[in-house]
């Protein structure tokens, strides 16, 4: 699956900073999916299907074998995306956990001010990622 | 299915109820150390694996079978849809949403208490059914399966509108059990 970037920042490569989040139950699972929208949103990557990876989607597989760099986001210790990865055969991506951040299971509201903080840190993340 | 499931969870904690004892009488034996555990890492709120003391067989007879909700929570709006629609359905207590992540991830307690799960509802945005395939992939053949497209929400044209939101939820309020 041929990919083009739009929101490529150096314009040095055609392949695509993916986001990946849990996208999980609770409140911080909630909060991380809405931070990969945003981040979306703003142009700082491309929140891509976790579950296309689980699924062994194969267009999936392939935008996220070629992509620039990977970044998962993850609720709470479980780190589901980031095992949902790793058993895909994926080992180099950069990770954001919302617990290190201070944010409690249970007791985190998905507010605005949350997934900015989310955002914040993602988007430090990014920045200093991509193969070389 | 929720009987299905229930009868082979509780067979195969019985068998380990088994094991365990056996291993206890050759104690010291290199048995012991071999006998697997099935107790989740982390234990999770509504977990259907929580053990009786003295470790005996778990106690699946006596605890409410759960209806676990998949999203495929996708990058686009139909995933967006599925996602808040899960949310909502949980929220309104048809069902109780899951970590579709933790079953991509082989998540140990989260893929125990799907195997002890009563009904089980996937909900897929697009037809690249990425909810449906990730539990196929972890050996969950049993559930419900609800695609967004199906319903005439075409991806990238839909809205993550309320009504939206609401009409997947109808849906899939529908397909699970009371």
């Amino acid at each position: 699956m041929a990919e083009t970037n739009p929101q490529s920042s150096c314009g040095c490569s055609a392949a695509p900073k993916l986001i990946f989040s849990c996208s999980g139950a609770a409140d911080v699972g909630h909060i991380s999916d809405l931070a990969a929208r945003k981040l979306t949103a703003e142009g700082a990557g491309r929140m891509f299907c976790l579950a296309g990876i689980g699924g062994r989607v194969s267009g999936i597989m392939v935008s996220t074998q070629s992509a620039q760099s990977i970044l998962a986001i993850d609720g709470c210790p479980l780190d589901c995306a980031r095992k949902t990865l790793e058993e895909a055969g994926f080992t180099e991506f950069e990770h954001v956990r919302l617990t290190d951040l201070g944010m409690e299971k249970g007791k985190t509201p998905a507010t605005d001010e949350a997934v900015a903080k989310v955002v914040c840190r993602a988007k430090a993340r990014l920045a200093c990622s991509g193969k070389v | 299915m929720a009987s299905k499931v229930n009868r082979r969870r509780f067979l195969k904690g019985a068998g380990m109820g088994i094991a365990a004892g056996a291993a206890a009488k050759v104690a010291a034996s290199a048995m012991a150390s071999e006998s697997p555990s099935d107790a989740p890492a982390i234990p999770l709120p509504n977990a259907q694996t929580k053990r009786a003391a003295g470790g005996t067989a778990p106690t699946v007879c006596c605890t409410p079978a759960s209806r676990l909700i998949f999203a495929c929570s996708g990058a686009a709006d139909v995933g967006k849809i599925a996602d808040l629609a899960a949310r909502k359905l949980s929220e309104e207590g048809a069902g109780k949403m899951f970590c579709l992540a933790g079953v991509g991830g082989r998540v140990k307690g989260i893929m125990e208490t799907t195997k002890a799960a009563q009904a089980i509802l996937a909900i897929d945005g697009c037809p690249l059914h990425c909810a449906r395939n990730t539990l196929l992939q972890a050996g969950f053949t049993k559930f419900e399966h609800l695609c967004l497209s199906d319903m005439g929400m075409e991806k990238g044209k839909t809205p993550a509108t309320e009504q939206a939101v609401a009409k997947v939820a109808k849906r899939g309020k529908a397909m699970l059990p009371k």
